[in-house]
């Protein structure tokens, strides 16, 4: 027992050790900043961070702002999603169809290599600004996904894919069994990537597309005003939310596997 | 039921292992194939499963179509799914099979307590036992076991051919074994 609580309590001192060495850490950098803006003493080349969080507080008072974050993320989940699963089903097609693999490897070449900018372009001429950023992030995530999802269904054991098809296994027992442990060990780190991806790319696209209501556009507007701590807050906004939604995924992923 | 092959020939890298082989397998008389090791037991096991094609000659299946013939397999290593216990294994190969029904073939060859450990945590012998049982309950017209005793003991072996022998239910037996225990209830078919 006396054992059990001096562990308890030096694995305490530890935890806390190791909060306030982070706290510590981030109070330096953040006192660094704020000396950087002093100094520089121009809010147009460096807002400081308390300008920042003033900006920030002033921006979550308005409808608009909370708006862009709802609609910039909606429709980036979206991409993302989208390019979740036509990279597992045009992978999967590729598995079993040798033709269609042979017929879809230029295309997803010519998506992997084709900036991201010049798709912003296309997409802008085609389809317009508001579906912009579910596009582009759609096309960000679909070939890493595509070609992990290829690579792990690859990589799946042919003594085990033979037992299934000679015991006649049902198709979801084949998948579930033969196929998705191999496949999620090979898809979970480009689905956590590309999560970040999304999210980076579709405030891009719509810092060029420039729709209403989108993260991008604050971006945007932020520089034309020359306003360096608005754009700090949104900058601010895009982490957290790129952030919050890689933990998401990463739950869910940690979910799935144990499952 | 009757598989018939005739003129089978298959070369891996200009080495034939199997030269014109003919022969007929038929329900109800058991075959166990004997011969050297590499000189092409698996390889004709495979052959007859579908799961190797052969350089030349014809595969007939009379009395029924290729397409629906239900193979039931032991293979020459364990493929079973590390993660189930060996109830579930057996029950994504049989289905219709009830978990009672399972669960009393288990315990005529494995001690009860074994059954519901994660095959992974199994000794080979074990796991090499859910394999034949997997297969003797899988509905099925033809059961085809390569080495199906390896890793089992004198004793454990006598129990599973027996087990085995009581389980044909009038299906095609094949089987290749290095061992002569088969030879008592199975035509011997000797490969040179």
């Amino acid at each position: 027992m006396l054992c059990r609580a001096t562990t308890s309590i030096t694995w305490d001192k530890g935890l806390n050790k190791g909060t306030v060495r982070k706290v510590l850490i981030t109070v330096f950098w953040l006192l660094l900043w704020q000396g950087a803006s002093v100094l520089v003493h121009n809010s147009i080349l460096l807002a400081g961070p308390y300008e920042s969080l003033l900006a920030l507080c002033t921006l979550a008072a308005t409808s608009s702002f909370w708006l862009s974050i709802l609609y910039s993320f909606l429709k980036i989940t979206l991409g993302f999603v989208l390019g979740l699963l036509f990279g597992v089903l045009f992978a999967s097609l590729s598995y079993r169809f040798k033709l269609f693999r042979e017929f879809i490897t230029p295309p997803v070449s010519v998506i992997k290599s084709i900036p991201v900018a010049s798709f912003v372009i296309i997409v802008i001429i085609w389809a317009g600004a508001s579906s912009l950023a579910t596009v582009i992030s759609a096309l960000v995530v679909f070939p890493m996904i595509y070609h992990n999802m290829l690579s792990g269904l690859e990589a799946s054991s042919s003594t085990l894919i033979e037992m299934g098809r000679l015991f006649r296994f049902r198709f979801i027992d084949k998948a579930r069994y033969i196929y998705f442990p191999q496949v999620l060990s090979h898809l979970q780190s480009a689905i956590l990537i590309s999560s970040g991806m999304a999210f980076k790319s579709g405030i891009a696209a719509e810092v060029i597309g420039r729709p209403l209501h989108s993260i991008g556009n604050g971006l945007y507007l932020s520089k034309i005003s020359l306003a360096t701590a608005d754009l700090f807050a949104w900058t601010f906004c895009a982490v957290i939310l790129a952030y919050l939604f890689e933990k998401a995924v990463s739950l869910i992923l940690k979910k799935v596997s144990a499952a | 039921m009757k598989i018939i092959l005739n003129n089978i020939c298959k070369s891996y890298d200009g080495r034939k292992v199997l030269d014109n082989f003919c022969y007929e397998f038929i329900s109800d008389a058991p075959v166990v194939i004997e011969g050297e090791s590499g000189i092409g037991k698996t390889t004709l096991l495979r052959i007859i499963t579908g799961l190797e094609k052969p350089d030349s000659g014809e595969i007939i299946f009379e009395g029924i179509s290729r397409e629906s013939v239900r193979f039931a397999p032991v293979f020459q290593e364990i493929r079973l799914i590390d993660k189930l216990d060996a109830v579930s294994n057996i029950k994504l190969a049989a289905r219709e099979v009830s978990d009672d029904d399972i669960y009393s073939n288990l315990n005529s060859l494995i001690p009860s307590e074994e059954l519901r450990k994660k095959v992974r945590d199994l000794s080979g012998g074990t796991r090499r036992r859910v394999e034949i049982v997997r297969a003797s309950l899988s509905p099925s017209d033809v059961l085809i076991m390569d080495e199906p005793l390896t890793g089992l003991d004198d004793d454990n072996a006598a129990k599973v051919v027996s087990y085995i022998k009581d389980n044909l239910s009038g299906r095609i037996f094949i089987t290749s074994s290095h061992s002569d225990i088969f030879e008592a209830f199975c035509t011997v078919l000797s490969l040179k």
